[in-house]
């Protein structure tokens, strides 16, 4: 499953995934979403196993997936030399149907990731930076897959975190089912 | 495509993973401190802007106290300058904590606070800003 996610892009490795992405004019294309090997490696060395898990069980193959696409942190950020760097961040969120945890094959004592029923009322979402600075090393990139947690739902908007207005800038899209 | 190496497969990521212990680093991406003490799969209570808090999800028995496995503080760069703490050091978070309570004395900081005291010494005192996350 994840070898369909892994490409090159000169000497750096990446786990790439299809999902819509804004576009100007219209709402959406089809784009890619990424994450460097050298992202995945730091989450590794650190033991976060279920983030591991969770990216390559519900982020990879479930950011085509999404429901909404929201724009623009509402907090005070600086990222990449930029104080505006909240408002460009995308968010994706979803309500996949199952978790991604980890637990030990009885068999072998090794460590796998096993799927558990979804947390109820609780939605899954994505945080993106658009591939702005780095476009000209890697053109196939539309944005770079940062953070990723479950939160509670909204009342209001399903799939949608709760209190989405206060949270983002603006919802870009919704895809109807 | 290109095919995956073996050692980014997940099962040899899982199978060899180091040992979790609990950890604090900068996420510069997102400019903030994230605060971990449990490897597992989390859903993040947004507080405010600037506190997050993270619980333990398929906990057996959740109370909203005991399945606080983390947080996050966002706006670093911002944050740092306005209690007055230099963000080209580390920074240690029990004086950054101490002094956010000051400078923000809401709910959501003085829990973040208390469950960073709570941890005792078995967590991570500082965290260095340069850190990739």
């Amino acid at each position: 499953m994840s070898e369909d996610y892994y490409c090159r892009e000169g000497d750096v490795g990446l786990l790439r995934a299809d999902a819509l992405y804004p576009s100007d004019p219209g709402p959406h294309k089809e784009g890619k979403l990424a994450i460097t090997a050298e992202a995945l490696k730091v989450r590794y060395r650190q033991g976060l196993g279920v983030q591991i898990a969770q990216l390559y069980q519900l982020v990879l193959p479930g950011l085509i997936l999404t429901r909404h696409v929201f724009k623009g942190l509402r907090r005070p950020l600086y990222c990449d030399g930029s104080d505006a760097g909240d408002k460009e961040k995308l968010i994706y969120t979803r309500r996949p149907a199952f978790d991604s945890v980890l637990a030990k094959d009885p068999g072998t004592g090794l460590q796998e990731a096993v799927r558990r029923a979804a947390p109820p009322n609780e939605v899954f979402v994505v945080i993106v930076s658009p591939n702005i600075r780095h476009k000209n090393k890697f053109p196939r990139v539309d944005g770079w897959i940062e953070h990723w947690n479950w939160t509670k739902e909204d009342l209001g908007l399903p799939e949608a975190p709760v209190n989405w207005i206060d949270r983002y800038d603006e919802k870009i899209f919704t895809v109807p089912w | 495509m290109t095919e995956l190496p073996n050692e980014l497969k997940l099962e040899a990521l899982l199978s060899t993973l180091p040992a979790f212990k609990p950890l604090a680093y900068y996420d510069k991406h997102l400019d903030a401190i994230r605060v971990q003490i449990l490897d597992c799969s989390i859903w993040e209570e947004r507080c405010d802007r600037i506190m997050t808090i993270y619980h333990m999800n398929h906990h057996p028995k959740p109370d909203g106290i005991n399945d606080v496995v983390g947080f996050a503080i966002k706006g670093i760069g911002y944050l740092l300058n306005k209690v007055g703490m230099n963000p080209g050091e580390a920074v240690q978070i029990a004086e950054f904590l101490s002094k956010l309570v000051k400078l923000y004395p809401t709910e959501s900081t003085k829990r973040v606070a208390e469950f960073y005291r709570q941890q005792g010494t078995d967590m991570p005192q500082s965290v260095e800003l340069k850190e990739a996350a």
